[in-house]
């Protein structure tokens, strides 16, 4: 704790625990569950609220102001900004995402382990155990054919008619009624996110949770991590309320991979730290069916065409109204026709794993994230959708809206889509979106090309864990839920063994 | 996100002008009825919570659409002082220009118009959005005292 601290003092909040973790998404949660279950004395600290499902909003604006971070207009800085999605919520962005389950792809693991030095973490056997303990603990099963849903039906026909790769997606909600408001919080709790799985096992194991309190840097003492300093907020307004410090013998960031790097290098950490920043961004195309689709019915994300060789995933993804609208052509009475048949839409997406690496500073008004697509990663890009255009004509559609800046704003036909593909897209054509995140703190046995240890520890403050997608040092091309819980799971397994027993801060 | 006086009239025109209200409603078409639509609130609730660059932005958006005529010499004054035809046809104007800020932020006010709009319990109502839904389980959606939504089975 540095002089500013001391002399600043009022506390608002004081605590002490064994284990704090800071934030309570995929990675946090995971370890505190693990650490709990295994007798630590272990404290939650979250920025957001705790969201009752019962009290989450329904309506597109509602949700994203209330559980996702800046009201889901964080954005990378640059000449074309891309969105950049995070929950900050009790629960993180497992709160809002759709459930999708990958293990972690066999190339990554050997490339984790070969060039990363990172064969402990990413050992095979111990994964695999892993894996089947969380597949059971959050009821991952295959989207079954019931909860499908008109939009993900489409799109299995259309990828069966051109022989692509498809299969149902495989989620955390084996008993999902295809309310398709995962964005908004499963109506009732049939997906198996981190607030009404893994955090209340964790609590009933005796972990505490302090809400609305964030985080702003760990308090390190003779070289070594003893806690962390933060503010209080206020839930409606999110204004700071005054200061709190938490002691422990551990320290556990998993704030994610914005503002992981942040809390570490205002806590004084500097090489690699903000760097090697990675994503999958993605983008979607809009299909209009002369019958009704009813995408209002199905699971949000229900099927999906894996092309890893290609380096993309394509999606199908159902929309609340008032996005879906936003994304159809048209002003004034042409739009108003196109919106009064909200049920006739389909949407499906790509998610382009980027070679692209980008870098988290500090910024004025909070992180500045630094990326910008390269020229063969938006090769992919358009290849992807070009690929989903195509995919909505074979399903059957009378309009394509590719929502693609410089190229036509509807197409009709097959024909029209190879046009499109000829045509040389501009740079900030392609409208992104990025929401699976990686790197900022990556993990490492090499010191000098890493923030972290294979255990997780960093290699410059003993007793400073960094437990979330942060210390991926690569991306992966799949959805990255599975494997952050799965590589915490195991970081925190041997920590809880290093750790001892129970013992007081 | 407060706005001045005059933001909040070019933003209710400029709103207005992706799908102007009618007290008639035309066949096929989604028309709001008059005063049926909060767009200044829902606007300002949905900014509540938005970065410090995005409400810049929101700002800055708002201007150079509301002083559009007079940048793109159709006429000497705000939106609001057109009629509804020169709001269409200048906001189609500005969705396909050529430069890249006008368009993007041209855009960016049409997915604030899209969000209040159908954030409206009785326009997603009409737009048919949650037919497949109701044909699949018997869910309503009531309007609570905030005016955000509740389902109720």
């Amino acid at each position: 704790m540095g002089l500013f601290d001391r002399l600043r003092g009022g506390w608002v909040y004081e605590d002490d625990a064994d284990y704090v973790i800071v934030g309570t998404g995929a990675g946090g949660a995971t370890a505190g569950k693990v650490l709990a279950e295994a007798g630590h004395d272990v404290l939650f600290l979250e920025e957001g609220p705790r969201l009752k499902t019962k009290d989450r909003p329904r309506d597109a604006i509602g949700a994203l102001s209330g559980s996702m971070r800046q009201a889901a207009t964080q954005t990378t800085a640059g000449p074309v900004p891309i969105p950049v999605l995070q929950g900050v919520c009790v629960g993180g962005s497992t709160a809002m995402n759709s459930g999708i389950i990958w293990r972690m792809p066999e190339d990554v693991r050997e490339d984790w382990i070969t060039n990363h030095g990172l064969a402990s973490l990413v050992d095979e056997g111990e994964l695999e155990r892993i894996y089947e303990t969380v597949e059971e603990d959050l009821e991952v099963s295959p989207t079954g054919d019931d909860v499908l849903g008109g939009n993900a039906t489409l799109m299995r026909q259309a990828s069966e008619k051109l022989g692509l790769p498809g299969k149902p997606m495989s989620r955390n909600a084996a008993r999902c009624d295809g309310k398709g408001e995962c964005l908004q919080g499963c109506p009732g709790e049939k997906r198996q996110s981190m607030d009404v799985s893994y955090v209340p096992r964790a609590m009933a194991a005796g972990a505490r949770l302090s809400t609305l309190c964030r985080v702003e840097k760990v308090w390190i003492e003779g070289g070594r991590a003893v806690g962390v300093i933060g503010s209080k907020m206020d839930r409606h307004t999110r204004k700071p309320l005054g200061r709190f410090r938490v002691r422990a013998r551990h320290v556990i960031v998993s704030a994610g991979v914005v503002h992981t790097p942040i809390i570490l290098k205002r806590s004084g950490l500097g090489g690699l730290v903000g760097h090697r920043f990675q994503a999958h961004p993605g983008a979607a195309i809009v299909g209009r069916f002369a019958e009704p689709v009813r995408m209002s019915y199905g699971a949000t994300q229900g099927y999906e065409v894996p092309m890893r060789s290609r380096g993309f995933k394509l999606e199908s993804l159902s929309l609340p109204p008032e996005m879906l609208a936003a994304r159809l052509p048209g002003v004034g009475a042409e739009w108003q026709e196109r919106v009064a048949n909200l049920d006739c839409y389909t949407q499906w997406c790509a998610q382009v794993r980027m070679e692209a690496k980008g870098r988290v500073v500090p910024g004025p008004f909070g992180p500045l994230v630094f990326y910008q697509p390269t020229a063969r990663d938006l090769a992919k890009a358009k290849e992807a959708l070009v690929l989903i255009c195509r995919m909505m004509f074979e399903a059957g559609a009378v309009e394509v809206y590719p929502g693609i800046g410089g190229i036509p704003e509807v197409l009709r036909s097959p024909a029209e889509v190879d046009a499109v593909e000829a045509q040389k897209w501009s740079p900030a054509a392609i409208h992104l979106v990025a929401s699976h995140l990686f790197g900022t703190a990556c993990a490492g046995a090499n010191p000098g090309r890493s923030v972290v240890g294979p255990d997780l520890q960093s290699h410059e403050v003993a007793g400073l864990y960094v437990m979330d997608a942060s210390v991926f040092p690569t991306n992966m091309g799949v959805n990255p839920q599975h494997s952050i819980m799965a590589v915490t799971y195991r970081a925190a397994e041997q920590l809880a063994l290093r750790g001892g027993a129970r013992q007081a801060a | 996100m407060r706005l001045t006086w005059w933001e909040k009239r070019w933003l209710e025109a400029i709103f207005e002008g992706f799908a102007p209200p009618r007290a008639d409603a035309a066949e096929g078409l989604l028309t709001p009825e008059p005063g049926e639509v909060d767009h200044v609130g829902r606007f300002a609730e949905m900014n509540e919570h938005a970065s410090p660059i995005a409400k810049l932005g929101m700002h800055v958006a708002v201007h150079l659409v509301g002083l559009a005529p007079v940048w793109t010499g159709t006429k000497l004054a705000g939106f609001d002082r057109l009629d509804e035809e020169a709001r269409v046809a200048l906001l189609e104007e500005l969705m396909e220009h050529p430069f890249a800020l006008v368009k993007e932020l041209s855009w960016l006010m049409k997915v604030q118009a899209a969000m209040t709009l159908f954030g409206t319990p009785s326009i997603r109502a009409r737009s048919g959005y949650d037919r497949g839904r109701e044909e699949k389980m018997p869910v309503r959606l009531r309007v609570k005292k905030d005016g955000s939504m509740k389902e109720v089975a």
